[in-house]
């Protein structure tokens, strides 16, 4: 694992791994920390009541606007705009508060709120009062309150009441969702294993064998569901992480290179031309 | 030599009577009007009153001073540079050595303040108090300081006192929800909430509209209740609208039950951010 980008693991000291911040109020105090991209080792979700500016995810542009909800991955790549305006509350939790068994990691995971195979959710909300904003002051208020036995549960229970509120009003405001087949449990799999090894292993031949399917099957999956190559699929995850170690750690080249097992590092610059149409270093000078 | 003996006896006799004097001075002025005194001298300037705090020890609860008698001066040094404040105490009543004050104020702005002071021997050494900023226009149409300050009922402080602290275990920490009309009067509950209205159903409409919105207001603990006669202050920590407050209620009472109530709340102050140690409680 990289420990060269910077990365923002959760507060020590909190009985939970989870809180609910103040936007404005964190971005005011601690500006220079926010506005150098980091990757955050958590989930976020932004509640936006007035924003303007562009927030990145692993290079991915977000436009903010007023009353919307943003949903992050864990682990994704941040760059908050320095000149943007970003007004409301975020809450952050990790995989340990929220994934307490199997069925939790499931919907977490799956939810199309946090699926690394669509873009990153948003969606608009009521100024006034609504179901999601009842849930959102439900939360801050348990959060406050004296730590007991029933503040884990409770708060537990009412965030993944809210993100089913979510995602049932971002379907509903369009959002456009993979039916479920086959090929798309089998992309699910191979995208899991994928993201364990594709520092190691880039070959389709053995990730279709280590989950059990023929080359056909694993082919199938990806092109039926994404319309892409297996192929594809792995080199879009390892361009997305050598860009990450370029723009987010001071490391040289030729680490990097070695970091995502190229034993020379030409090699990896000419993968990396390949796939962007430009060299690792003019990449990394953009930004 | 017989002289001299004389002397020393008349002096020794002067001595003690002096003392006698003093001693009758103290006596004669009490707690209360010391805690009176010493409100009004914040915006006097009068610098007499400042001798009521004990120099030595006087522990500090407001959490925005610093502690001792130094964080008071600092802060009515502060106070002066900004043009001087306005005190106009409204009500004052005690609790062995507690002085309750409820106060308008112009302190860094209007404010509506409960004080609570401690008194030993003869001296203030300890003071907590729960500010809120004072509202023009209010639900019930009266003011946040407006209303009785006669105290009477004196022999019945402890039933009283006990009234409140069931009120605050039934109803506010809502053991005993249904049981709110042995508490507070249904034929008169004067309001002096800002945002609540007159009578129990202005209570129970304020209540709802919280709780349906997701932000009921929560009272997590009570910590003390003082009172004199009809009127009892009640301290307790919560959550109001999205904040860690404290809620100071005052409750007067006819005949057993809560006919009048006035209060203020403020957001605690995170103890990494407060500038003294003293917590805000810890009575």
């Amino acid at each position: 694992m990289t420990e060269s980008i910077k990365k923002y693991k959760f507060r020590d000291g909190l009985h939970l791994e989870f809180e609910i911040i103040d936007l404005a109020q964190v971005l005011k105090d601690k500006k220079d920390l926010m506005t150098v991209s980091h990757r955050a080792q958590f989930y976020l979700i932004l509640w936006i009541e007035k924003g303007e500016g562009t927030h990145y995810v692993d290079f991915n542009p977000i436009k903010i606007e007023d009353n919307t909800l943003i949903f992050i991955p864990s682990n994704s790549v941040n760059i908050y705009d320095k000149e943007g305006l970003y007004e409301g509350k975020a809450i952050i939790f990790t995989d340990s508060f929220f994934c307490k068994n199997k069925e939790d990691v499931r919907f977490l995971h799956a939810s199309l709120l946090y699926n690394d195979l669509y873009h990153i959710a948003k969606m608009k909300v009521s100024p006034q009062a609504s179901y999601l904003r009842v849930f959102f002051n439900a939360m801050e208020t348990e959060f406050l309150r004296n730590p007991d036995n029933s503040q884990f549960p409770i708060l537990h229970n009412m965030l993944h009441i809210f993100l089913l509120q979510a995602e049932r009003e971002i379907r509903e405001q369009g959002f456009e969702e993979l039916k479920p087949s086959v090929h798309l449990d089998n992309l699910m799999l191979f995208k899991e294993k994928l993201e364990l090894n594709f520092r190691k292993e880039r070959s389709v031949n053995k990730y279709a064998s280590e989950l059990g399917m023929s080359d056909k099957q694993l082919h199938k999956a990806c092109t039926s569901v994404l319309d892409k190559t297996p192929k594809q699929i792995i080199d879009e995850r390892l361009i997305l992480e050598a860009k990450r170690l370029l723009v987010h750690s001071k490391q040289a080249i030729k680490e990097i290179a070695y970091e995502l097992g190229y034993d020379e590092p030409t090699n990896f610059i000419k993968y990396f031309r390949k796939h962007t149409e430009s060299t690792p270093l003019e990449f990394r000078s953009r930004f | 030599m017989r002289r001299i003996f004389i002397i020393t006896v008349l002096t020794i006799v002067s001595i003690v009577s002096c003392e006698a004097d003093n001693k009758e001075a103290n006596m004669a002025i009490s707690n209360k009007q010391k805690v009176s005194e010493l409100l009004k001298a914040i915006e006097t300037g009068a610098g007499e009153p400042v001798a009521y705090i004990n120099a030595n020890n006087y522990t500090q609860h407001n959490q925005a001073i610093a502690d001792g008698l130094a964080g008071f001066g600092a802060v009515l040094g502060t106070l002066n540079e900004a043009g001087g404040g306005k005190v106009e105490v409204q009500r004052v009543f005690e609790d062995g050595d507690f002085v309750i004050a409820h106060t308008k104020y112009d302190f860094f702005g209007p404010k509506a303040g409960i004080d609570i002071f401690r008194f030993e021997n003869g001296l203030i050494v300890e003071h907590w108090d729960n500010l809120q900023e004072i509202v023009e226009k209010t639900a019930s149409g009266r003011t946040q300081f407006d209303g009785s300050t006669e105290i009477k009922d004196l022999d019945k402080t402890e039933a009283n006192k006990t009234l409140v602290r069931n009120l605050m275990k039934d109803i506010f920490l809502g053991a005993n929800p249904d049981k709110i009309t042995d508490y507070i009067s249904t034929e008169q509950y004067d309001q002096h909430n800002p945002g609540v209205k007159d009578g129990l159903g202005g209570l129970g409409e304020a209540l709802a509209s919280l709780a349906e919105a997701g932000m009921p207001m929560v009272y997590e603990k009570n910590y003390i209740v003082l009172g004199q006669g009809n009127f009892v202050l009640s301290v307790s920590e919560g959550i109001f609208l999205k904040e860690k407050v404290a809620f100071y209620d005052i409750f007067r009472i006819e005949n057993g039950k809560v006919v009048e109530h006035w209060d203020t709340v403020e957001k605690i102050v995170p103890e990494a951010d407060a500038k003294n140690t003293n917590g805000k409680f810890n009575f």
